[in-house]
């Protein structure tokens, strides 16, 4: 998938556990761990919002842009 | 009683009575313990045509048998309620398949009948009769169930997706 989730290099800058963040966003861990890999199909602009109010963060800051190789 | 065991319970009793009107017929046929009779044309003499008819009608009910059996997969995957499952989708457009073959083995067979009849009886006869309708209908639920195995398996797909939207 050419959409790449950066949040564990932001969770690493802010010092900040997965299960805190869960725990915060109101979320699974497990569904953390599904976004943190790259595994999750879609994010709600809610979980988005949700996260970037958490990390003090833009959504351009976890979502990234990498053109697939042909 | 829960749709799904009643379904279940109904796909069994069908399968079970399937079989056992092939087993007595296996048995019955090659012991002459009864005529055979095909459209009212008693089996005298065992022509090409004979021998088509009497060959495609047990095709066709052997891939009824198989159809039904398919089915009678997808019931026994249905109990747990849940719905969208790989195997659901896969033993549906099997069972459709069969159902399909075996209605057109059956309509090839109806044909050939028609044809003899024409040969050898000089007469013509049309008769509307209320059981060769249920062939249409078994055609016709062939291909509701390949309809449907595709449905469920973009509702698999979906429901994945739908899963996998944190």
């Amino acid at each position: 998938m050419p959409i790449i989730v950066n949040l564990d290099v932001l969770l690493a800058k802010r010092n900040i556990k997965s299960k805190e963040l869960a725990k915060i966003i109101n979320i699974t861990e497990a569904n953390l761990s599904i976004l943190k890999s790259g595994k999750a199909k879609a994010i709600r602009f809610s979980t988005l919002e949700a996260i970037c109010e958490a990390l003090s963060c833009q959504p351009s800051d976890i979502l990234e842009y990498v053109k697939e190789k042909e | 009683m829960k749709k799904t065991i009643l379904f279940k319970t109904l796909i069994d009793i069908l399968f079970f009575c399937l079989c056992l009107t092939s087993i007595s017929a296996l048995l019955v046929v090659p012991l002459g313990l009864g005529s055979i009779n095909m459209d009212d044309q008693i089996v005298e003499n065992w022509d090409l045509f004979s021998i088509l008819i009497i060959g495609l009608s047990m095709i066709s009910y052997a891939l009824l048998i198989i159809g039904i059996y398919f089915l009678r997969k997808v019931a026994r995957l249905m109990l747990n309620e849940r719905y969208f499952q790989k195997n659901i989708s896969l033993f549906l457009k099997k069972s459709g398949n069969f159902l399909i073959m075996s209605s057109i083995a059956s309509i090839l067979m109806l044909l050939i009948a028609f044809a003899k009849k024409i040969l050898f009886s000089q007469t013509i006869e049309l008769l509307y009769d209320s059981d060769k309708v249920l062939i249409l209908f078994i055609l016709i639920i062939g291909f509701f169930f390949n309809i449907q195995a595709s449905i469920i398996k973009q509702s698999i797909s979906l429901k994945q997706e739908n899963d996998l939207t944190i």
